[in-house]
């Protein structure tokens, strides 16, 4: 049972891990100005709505 | 509009209203180190703690009002004058920081007092190096400096220096006369008693021997033969009022003298040395900036000059009265 | 040993400026996270906000004063130690200085002692106004002197005659080439500097289970910042390395470690290099293949121009530059790792359960000092051999005083220097030692003028008193 567990979180990290590195890139402007914009404009509202809708309160450490 | 004097006139105002005010806070620190008990110590500096620093304004206002109206003249005396300048910079951060230090103990308070007393000391005395440095004359060549950096150790400022560590030690007595309670009264009359007349003596053999080393200052004294003269003769007698009145009299009084000491001495230094900004060689309209660049700084200090002025004000409105003895109330 | 005056005098400028610029990029990074926080407290009402302003408030105040105190120092340095680039800079960026100085002094008058000391003394809204006022004014203090550099970096609007300056235009003096770019990327900076900051010491809390409301709000709000703020900053530096090739293409072509002319295609990132200048060539080069191409010219087999492509005279030295290029690059792709990983720790509900994060976090708390101080030296030592660059070169800008002089200030500065650092970390670490609960409503070690405001020092029955009687 942990090791599918361990395998979900791992394919999530992975997963993560291009995703930002993908963007990282965009931003960067590889692709060019416009999706560097575009890019940006979609990570910082990601990250904004991210940060409403998942407050992190009240989970212990 | 000669917009030149006006800025020279700034700075002159700048330098000015630093002698005053920081003078007395620097004079505190001075006599910090003739006062043996603990108590009176605390009771000094509290004395000087709701206002000693804003009054480090000036200084910075006069120096970048010199990079910006009067650039040549900056790029000549700043390295004229590289030693007393680092020094003081350093002692008087110095000082800052053992102002902090010393209300975050007790054991060791002895020692940030001491640090505080020598930073003042340092910094006074490097200050009238400087001035000392001035009045000698700057070595320039083709608007470059040309002398020595330690020209400014010869005897003339070292003169200049130990008179004005005397001079702010008038004007630190005379503060502690103002505002300190009953205890430390006769240390603040002791004070003024025995540094007025060693400022007086010091500045007048200062006076003379300027003559004789600055062919310029000789001439000075012959072009002003009414004014400087006159103003020699005020200073005396201010000198021996404030030796004589210094037990009777209002309290008030050997500080508002003190300062009129200074201002009578800046008076003659300002005629001696206009309209040279670097003496004695270089005038303001030569080392002056376009009119530009002083519009900027004078537009910049019309508004920002009241604002600081009403605020330092409004501080020693706040403060007026004695010291309390306990202190602030930490 | 005889070293010369030039190289001693850089090394002055080098340390007091280095030392100085720590300070205000905290101080305009948390003066504006101490609005945002104060503004959070007066909308929502919760306590913990109060909290988070009252503790960083003190740790502001003495950063804001240390701050001025070695800022002094440096207005008087460029005359010490660079008369002849005072002499010749003077009329353009000497009001552009002293309006900084001007600046900070009219909202130091006003609006920092009642930030600093008027919390419970005056309404809210005016305190928060204060606030407001006080990171304002920090960031108009930091684009006179953006501009001032900006301007040694890609001097406009005057003329040289015969070894002197005139300004022919103000706007662009002011509102040179590389300021529209260099400022965005200075303030960014500063508000990482903050984020990590304020996150770093919350996550510091919470590892050691103390304080844990205050420590989960300031993680959360550091992490939430610096995410939104690292993908703004990579953005921006991108651009800003595409105007700097531009305009100073000697800096940039030192800063990616390849000599000849085109490189290879295509062309590897440097990670680790020897570079040596005398032969102009690397000793010993590691990178990873391709993503040289990819970054610097956005195609997979472009060439990236090398240092050869400017005369040996005109070149800064390649170490220096790539080493503070990759160090700040290298922080900035840890912090944008960070940023999402936080994302990621979210979405899973474990933004304050990850202990690995948080160690990451706190180990992350210097970052942004130390990737601003990287880019400052990429900024500065790319410049070289210029101190104006095409203009005038640093040599010829040193200040007729000998080595044996400038040896001994340097020694006396790092002293003093020693003794302010050591003075901010000892009062910093009681600060967080103490913790949020103990914070008072004042700031306490500031070194300000204001010292005398505090609420204790006005209360004083003493000082009632004396009121009265006057």
């Amino acid at each position: 049972m942990s090791g599918s567990k361990d395998l979900s979180q791992f394919a999530g990290l992975a997963g993560t891990a291009l995703l930002g590195a993908l963007f990282f890139f965009l931003i960067l402007g590889v692709f060019g100005l416009q999706f560097a914009i575009g890019g940006l404009l979609v990570f910082v509202v990601g990250a904004v709505l991210i940060s409403q809708a998942f407050p992190a309160e009240g989970t212990q450490p | 509009m000669d917009l030149p004097l006006f800025s020279a006139s700034f700075l002159a105002l700048a330098l000015t209203l630093y002698a005053m005010l920081d003078g007395f806070d620097l004079g505190v620190g001075i006599l910090l180190l003739c006062q043996p008990a603990a108590a009176s110590r605390d009771h000094m500096v509290d004395s000087i703690t709701p206002t000693w620093d804003g009054n480090e304004t000036w200084i910075i206002m006069a120096g970048v009002t010199l990079l910006a109206a009067f650039p040549t003249a900056y790029s000549i005396l700043l390295p004229a004058f590289y030693l007393p300048v680092i020094v003081m910079l350093l002692a008087l951060g110095f000082r800052g920081v053992s102002f902090e230090f010393r209300v975050q103990t007790t054991r060791l308070r002895r020692r940030w007092d001491i640090a505080f007393g020598i930073g003042s000391l340092v910094a006074a005395f490097m200050q009238g190096l400087i001035l000392g440095g001035l009045m000698q004359g700057v070595k320039v060549e083709d608007h470059r400096f040309a002398g020595s950096v330690l020209d400014v150790l010869r005897p003339f400022p070292i003169i200049a220096g130990i008179t004005l560590v005397f001079g702010y030690a008038v004007l630190g007595g005379g503060w502690l006369k103002l505002k300190s309670s009953l205890p430390l009264q006769p240390f603040a009359s002791r004070a003024v008693r025995l540094s007025a007349p060693l400022f007086a003596c010091s500045f007048g053999s200062a006076g003379i021997y300027a003559v004789n080393i600055q062919p310029t200052i000789h001439s000075a004294w012959q072009l002003h033969r009414i004014a400087l003269p006159s103003l020699l003769l005020l200073f005396a007698l201010a000198a021996a009022t404030l030796t004589a009145v210094v037990e009777k009299g209002k309290p008030a009084m050997p500080f508002l003298l003190g300062l009129f000491l200074f201002l009578v001495g800046i008076s003659g230094v300002a005629l001696i040395v206009f309209p040279n900004v670097v003496p004695f060689s270089l005038s303001l309209w030569d080392a002056a900036s376009s009119s530009t660049s002083q519009w900027f700084v004078l537009i910049g200090a019309a508004f920002v000059t009241p604002v600081v002025l009403a605020y330092s004000a409004f501080a020693y409105w706040i403060f007026r009265g004695k010291t309390p003895e306990k202190g602030w109330g930490e | 040993m005889k070293v010369d005056p030039s190289t001693l005098a850089r090394i002055q400028f080098a340390f007091t400026v280095s030392f100085h610029i720590i300070f205000p990029t905290m101080s305009i990074g948390l003066a504006s996270f101490l609005a945002v926080t104060e503004a959070l407290w007066l909308k929502t009402k919760e306590s913990v906000y109060l909290e988070i302003y009252r503790f960083w408030l003190s740790i502001f105040a003495m950063g804001f004063g240390i701050g001025v105190v070695t800022g002094i120092v440096l207005s008087f340095e460029f005359g010490l130690g660079f008369a002849r680039f005072a002499e010749m800079a003077g009329p353009a960026i000497g009001p552009m200085i002293a309006l900084e100085v001007l600046t900070s002094f009219f909202l130091e008058a006003g609006f920092l002692g009642i930030m600093l000391y008027g919390l419970h003394r005056v309404g809210p809204k005016l305190h928060f106004f204060a606030t407001c006022m006080v990171a304002v004014g920090t960031l108009l203090s930091a684009s006179w002197i953006l501009s001032a550099n900006s301007w040694m970096q890609t001097p406009a609007g005057v003329a040289i005659h015969d070894g002197h300056l005139t300004v022919v235009s103000w706007r662009d003096v002011v509102v040179n080439p590389s300021w529209p770019y260099r400022l965005p990327h200075m303030v960014t900076a500063a508000y990482l500097t903050a984020s990590f900051m304020v996150a770093g010491v919350g996550a510091w809390y919470l590892l050691r289970g103390k304080h844990l409301h205050f420590a989960r709000r300031t993680v959360a709000l550091g992490t939430a910042f610096a995410t939104v703020l690292i993908a703004g900053q990579v953005f921006i530096g991108d651009i800003l390395y595409g105007a700097m090739v531009k305009y100073q293409p000697s800096k940039m072509q030192a800063a990616e470690g390849f000599w000849e002319e085109q490189s290879q295609s295509p062309a590897p990132y440097y990670w680790f290099i020897i570079p040596d200048q005398e032969n102009q060539r690397n000793r010993f080069a590691v990178g990873t293949p391709y993503l040289g191409s990819i970054w610097l010219t956005h195609s997979l087999h472009g060439r990236v121009e090398g240092l050869k492509n400017t005369p040996r005279d005109r070149q800064p030295r390649m170490g220096m530059v790539f080493y503070a290029f990759r160090i700040m690059y290298g922080l900035a792709i840890l912090m944008f790792a960070l940023g999402v990983a936080s994302l990621w720790l979210r979405l899973r509900g474990r933004l304050f359960a990850s202990r690995w994060f948080l160690w990451t976090l706190v180990l992350m708390t210097p970052s942004g000092i130390i990737a601003t101080l990287a880019g400052w030296y990429v900024a500065e030592t790319g410049r070289q051999p210029w101190v104006i660059y095409g203009i005038l070169r640093t040599v010829d800008a040193v200040s007729p005083v000998p080595a044996h002089a400038l040896l001994s200030t340097l020694i006396g500065f790092v002293c003093v220097y020693s003794v302010f650092m050591s003075a901010f970390l000892i009062f910093t670490v009681r600060i967080i030692r103490r913790g949020p609960a103990e914070a008072p409503p004042y700031a306490e070690a500031s070194g300000s003028l204001k010292n005398a405001f505090r609420p204790h020092v006005l209360d004083s029955p003493a000082r009632v008193v004396s009121r009265q009687v006057s």
